[in-house]
């Protein structure tokens, strides 16, 4: 992608950093500050699937690491695009968004629901190295958020 | 690499009486959840049953953060206690109301206000 971007470790403590960064590039763009704060959810969402996934594997070796990039698409729009170095759900395992709240704990699974509630064109895409590409449009400056539900 | 941003949360416990308050300050995410996890916990262990949290001090929150929420919750209720939330923060409200929780947690605009209720 061509943009801004930054590789962080993967682990918890570099949760704020990614965030920080997307926040500074959506401003950057010139996002609305709702969808800078949806952008910023969701990457913490997606860290935290990451982090959760990698968790429950056997210890040993590096985290690897966290990709986050940014580059500008249609209308004013911002494609963001995380690549973690953990198995998530992909897009086909996508199970139906639930029309009812969701009350449980937070795992993983919560994690990437919200992350396709707040950007509905979410794309889940597992690398052959076992990694995980997680990407997404955030809406441009002035345009609805469709498919953001109003707070 | 670039530098990690830690950000620690700040917890304060108080007692005001039915409520034990817990004021958060912070960012709850992957990384500093376990820390609210724990004094929930302890302030659980130690007989708390009515516990109150603070979220006014808190600028970013994700669902990390809301399952420790729930847990606490779920807790609390073993103990036939409960919990509340003050909470004004709008990327607060918005996860909470998204997740459903919003209807979970009794939701209070200051802590005068549930300290009165």
């Amino acid at each position: 992608m061509a943009g801004p971007s930054v590789t962080l470790p993967a682990t918890p403590a570099y949760a704020a950093t990614a965030r920080l960064f997307v926040a500074a590039a959506a401003r950057h763009f010139g996002v609305d500050e709702a969808d800078v704060d949806d952008a910023r959810l969701a990457v913490s969402e997606v860290f935290a699937a990451s982090v959760a996934s990698l968790a429950s594997q056997p210890a040993g070796g590096s985290p690897g690491s966290v990709h986050v990039a940014l580059a500008p698409g249609l209308d004013g729009a911002v494609l963001l695009q995380m690549a973690v170095p953990a198995a998530l759900p992909s897009s086909d395992d996508r199970p139906d968004l639930p029309d009812e709240v969701f009350r449980n704990d937070a795992a993983a699974d919560t994690s990437l629901r919200l992350v396709r509630i707040l950007f509905p064109d979410t794309a889940i895409e597992a690398r052959a190295d076992g990694a995980t590409v997680v990407a997404f449009t955030v809406p441009g400056a002035g345009e609805d958020g469709e498919g953001a539900p109003e707070a | 690499m670039e530098e990690a941003v830690p950000i620690d949360l700040l917890l304060e416990t108080t007692s005001r009486e039915p409520w034990t308050v817990l004021s958060v300050h912070g960012e709850i995410d992957a990384y500093t959840s376990p820390q609210l996890r724990t004094e929930l916990r302890d302030l659980i262990d130690r007989g708390s049953t009515a516990v109150l949290v603070d979220l006014e001090g808190v600028g970013f929150m994700d669902s990390t953060g809301l399952g420790v929420l729930v847990g606490a919750l779920k807790r609390l209720r073993e103990h036939e206690g409960r919990m509340a939330l003050v909470c004004t923060q709008p990327p607060l409200l918005r996860i909470l109301r998204i997740t459903g929780l919003d209807q979970v947690f009794p939701l209070y605009e200051s802590l005068d206000r549930a300290l009165a209720s």
